[in-house]
């Protein structure tokens, strides 16, 4: 979700948070519960069959979500290049009912019926997680972790990452700019490595130097370890609904799976 | 007898580790309900420092500081000093922390253990009084300097201090957003230091003036 852009900033890329669909207007809480558990009962699953309706149930949240497509197939597609390299080596690597043959490789049919087997589970966890998680605002997102008991100190460093790789970006950008109005050309020279070590060396320098007035700042303010928000969650009737029915018909594709 | 004051140092010496030179020594400062103290002086005299020792963010050499009349111990002693005198930092953007305006005003309210609602509620109504209005779901890291200061005295104000630190509140702001904290600052009577380079500024919004020369505070008349 970090993204460098071509002009040094960074930015955190959020193209799913902003909408106002079913899904959207979810409480974020039951939303990563529900996520986290369809994740582990897509992963628990053995048979293509329940793996295929698996996926179909995650287009089908996915679509009710009305995600823009665009970023979904970018994100879809950066996952699945994971799994290209998995169907480059799971099919030959396994015994079992030999399919043909490839100079001394060998592709079984057990070993392509694994690699898509995974291919189906991975894209059905990643598009209900962006669907169910991916469409909330990083700051809901931390304040909702923390409402699920995350421990405090990794609330903490993902609300300030949010906020400060930002600033840290502008920064790094700012130098940038100092230095080519000073005429300096990356080239690639000891001069240059030189620099940008310099560069580097003063970004952290000024970063912890920040990080501590920050924190006093924070303990000016009675800051005690917890971080709190006005943030109100509320879980609904709607909510509950949702939930159960999502639940459910994971559940059922486990007992399916199980009793083929 | 007179009332006690806020806080007060008393026969402070205070030199930077490894500095050398001391940058005060003997000095004492008190601060009562309703005085706006205005603080100027040449760079480097410590101003700055002056601020942080009330609130024990630096440790003097010797002396010591009081808070409602009793001297201040240990860092629990800080602790309850900090929750009634606000300070405002000269630089705003260290000050912002929360990725948006109302989470920003709202934390220190909720460190006070106001509950959310009660916590949303004061921070609005802060947010308007600094004539805000409609900024609340503003990122802060997207604010212009002019408004990062004026959110950052809103998220010390929320807290509702007995008094308040502002170091250099109208550094690097245009007349126009200068003549808007001078309003903010006179219709509030908040006990408060403030340290500027401005002397106009600091006579408009200030019932007494001193100057920090090398080693203490002079008051003018």
């Amino acid at each position: 979700m970090l993204l460098i852009t071509d002009n040094g900033g960074a930015v955190f890329d959020a193209p799913f948070a902003d909408g106002q669909s079913f899904v959207h207007r979810r409480d974020p809480r039951v939303r990563l519960v529900t996520a986290l558990f369809s994740a582990f009962c897509l992963a628990a699953l053995r048979g293509l069959t329940a793996a295929g309706l698996g996926l179909a149930l995650a287009v089908f949240v996915a679509s009710i979500a009305r995600l823009p497509w665009r970023p979904l197939l970018k994100r879809l597609l950066a996952v699945n290049i994971f799994m290209f390299f998995l169907w480059l080596t799971v099919p030959f690597s396994m015994e079992t009912g030999t399919l043909f043959k490839i100079g001394p490789l060998t592709a079984s049919e057990g070993g392509i019926r694994l690699a898509f087997l995974a291919t189906l589970k991975t894209n059905a966890i990643m598009l209900l997680f962006i669907s169910l998680a991916a469409t909330m605002p990083l700051p809901v997102l931390g304040h909702a972790l923390a409402r699920l008991h995350c421990p405090d100190k990794l609330v903490c460093i993902f609300i300030l990452a949010y906020r400060y790789i930002q600033t840290t970006g502008e920064e790094w950008r700012r130098m940038r700019i100092a230095a080519s109005l000073r005429a300096f050309t990356p080239r690639f020279c000891p001069h240059t490595y030189k620099t940008l070590g310099n560069m580097l060396g003063i970004l952290f320098v000024q970063s912890f130097e920040r990080s501590s007035r920050i924190y006093e700042a924070m303990t000016l303010r009675g800051f005690s370890g917890r971080f709190q928000s006005v943030t109100m969650f509320r879980a609904t009737v709607c909510d509950m609904f949702f939930v159960t029915l999502l639940c459910f018909a994971l559940a059922g594709l486990v007992f399916l799976d199980l009793r083929i | 007898m007179s009332e006690i004051p806020i806080f007060s140092l008393e026969h402070i010496c205070f030199s930077y580790p490894g500095g050398g030179r001391e940058l005060f020594s003997d000095l004492n400062l008190s601060l009562a309900r309703g005085e706006r103290l205005g603080l100027y002086g040449p760079n480097g005299n410590g101003k700055t420092t002056l601020l942080r020792l009330i609130l024990g963010l630096e440790k003097p050499g010797r002396g010591r500081v009081l808070a409602h009349g009793t001297p201040i111990r240990d860092e629990e002693g800080w602790r309850a000093l900090r929750r009634k005198v606000g300070l405002v930092f000269q630089q705003a953007e260290d000050q912002l922390f929360c990725p948006t305006v109302l989470e920003d005003v709202a934390f220190g309210p909720l460190n006070l253990g106001l509950d959310p609602e009660e916590a949303r509620e004061r921070s609005l109504e802060t947010i308007r009084l600094m004539g805000l209005d409609g900024f609340e779901n503003r990122l802060t890291h997207k604010l212009s300097g002019g408004e990062k200061k004026l959110v950052s005295l809103a998220t010390v104000l929320s807290m509702r201090p007995e008094a308040l630190l502002l170091d250099e509140p109208t550094s690097g702001l245009d007349p126009e957003s200068c003549a808007r904290i001078v309003r903010i600052l006179q219709n509030m009577d908040t006990a408060r230091i403030t340290v500027s380079h401005d002397l106009d500024f600091l006579c408009a919004v200030s019932s007494f003036t001193m100057r920090l020369e090398a080693g203490g505070l002079v008051r003018d008349i």
